[in-house]
């Protein structure tokens, strides 16, 4: 966000709209806001109060894709932790962004809810050619799904295909102490880069 | 026709109809956004931050209205001002304004006038005024209107509005000054203890009722409008000063609400 300073550039195919989702999302529980209503938040012009067709379709569309269709008319107070998730990338890929960027976003949901949150977000960068930049230190995930890694440890350490890079070796130059990525290391955070 | 005095209806004039209507509208719609944030208590504060200007125009002799917009619109940038220095909450900021806002209007404010001033009068509506209504009223509504989804965004989450690079301090320093301008507007109709209260009453009871943000919006309008006739109406029939009375609908409309109550 334009905080830390940088060097180097981004090359893009062509630019990107992106859509972020956060780690945590602090929100008013109490605003009544409806799904429907927060994702026609992003539309333009007078589709809020009077929502197009086409509008409602993509609206309807997005939150298919997540698996969260049923939940249109729910308000956003009254979702739980993994709903939330799935309406929040829903949130981020309306309006046909093709980038996501997602930090941290799962902490704080059980396993298995996570597994199948990331395996959505595999099933959806496939189906609507996005790219998905993930950012996480759990290294059994970026390893089952990333298909290229960035080690970050105030410097770059090391990037490419997760089998050549999650190494003993990397990994111990990484954390400082010998590793395995069995081993849950909660301390350093681990760019996975996923296209 | 002789059932009701004939004051009712210059209560209800087309003057003050047009008033009401502006100054219901503008209250309603930003309570919406305010009773969100749980920024109740400061726009209750800036209505008694406005009285030392309308002192100083009673005092002096000009428009007490612009005195106290030019007293509100500056509170409201000094106020944003110190915040960003980042070592007092907003809110302490604005209960230290609205103290001694209120301790300077009672001072200088002239008695014979204390009570107008708090209270409203509607009866001293003229063209003037109706100007003020219309000019403000049009510039909030506007606002409003335009930047809806944006305050709607930053009041459901100032994070996820952060996420998309919106500009949230620009935003919300709009949002205050919008919220002293009704307030300002609202002086006259009904006075500037209870404008507060007329922006937080219709939205909180509508949020009692609400399902979704577009029924908040609507029932929010809806409330503000029957507040301020009926209110006015049961003045004019009862010979009450009017800004309560608009309160006490308001007031009356919100402990109903309690029952149909979507928790």
């Amino acid at each position: 966000m334009g905080v830390l300073p940088y060097e180097g550039e981004i090359i893009w195919h062509k630019k990107p709209t992106l859509g972020y989702v956060p780690q945590r999302l602090e929100f008013d529980r109490t605003f009544p806001l409806t799904v429907k209503e927060l994702l026609l938040l992003k539309t333009k012009g007078a589709n809020f109060w009077l929502p197009k067709e086409s509008a409602l379709k993509e609206v309807v569309n997005s939150l298919n894709h997540t698996r969260a269709g049923h939940l249109l008319d729910k308000r956003v107070g009254k979702l739980s932790g993994g709903e939330l998730q799935r309406v929040l990338i829903a949130y981020a890929i309306f309006g046909q962004s093709d980038f996501l960027l997602f930090d941290e976003p799962l902490s704080g949901i059980d396993i298995e809810g996570e597994m199948t949150i990331y395996g959505l977000i595999k099933h959806l960068a496939k189906e609507l050619n996005l790219t998905v930049l993930f950012i996480s230190h759990d290294l059994n995930i970026v390893s089952e799904y990333a298909d290229s890694v960035i080690c970050l440890n105030k410097k770059l350490f090391c990037s490419g295909v997760p089998e050549k890079i999650l190494t003993p070796e990397q990994l111990k130059a990484l954390y400082g102490a010998p590793i395995t990525f069995y081993l849950h290391k909660h301390e350093e955070p681990v760019k996975h880069h996923h296209s | 026709m002789t059932v009701f005095p004939s004051f009712i209806f210059q209560m209800i004039s087309p003057t003050v109809f047009f008033v009401g209507v502006v100054v219901a509208l503008s209250a309603s719609l930003l309570g919406v956004f305010v009773v969100g944030r749980r920024m109740a208590l400061i726009s209750d504060a800036l209505s008694h931050v406005a009285l030392p200007g309308l002192a100083a125009g009673l005092l002096l002799g000009f428009d007490p209205f612009l005195g106290a917009l030019a007293v509100l619109f500056f509170s409201v940038l000094i106020i944003s001002s110190i915040e960003r220095q980042g070592i007092l909450s907003f809110e302490t900021l604005v209960g230290i304004f609205f103290t001694a806002a209120l301790a300077i209007g009672l001072l200088i404010i002239p008695e014979e006038h204390l009570l107008e001033s708090l209270f409203g009068d509607i009866a001293k509506i003229g063209y003037l005024e109706i100007l003020e209504t219309a000019l403000l009223g049009f510039l909030i509504l506007f606002f409003i209107v335009f930047f809806f989804r944006e305050f709607s965004k930053i009041t459901f989450s100032s994070d996820l509005a952060w996420g998309e690079g919106l500009n949230v301090n620009r935003l919300n320093l709009a949002f205050l000054l919008l919220l002293a301008l009704s307030v300002a507007m609202g002086i006259k109709i009904i006075g500037a203890l209870l404008m507060g209260a007329l922006i937080i009453l219709p939205a909180s009871a509508a949020k009692n009722a609400a399902g979704s943000l577009k029924g908040l919006t609507l029932l929010s309008i809806i409330f503000g409008l029957i507040s301020v006739f009926v209110g006015l109406f049961l003045a004019g029939a009862f010979q009450l000063p009017p800004g309560p009375m608009v309160v006490m609908v308001s007031a009356a409309i919100f402990g109903l609400s309690l029952f149909v109550r979507k928790a």
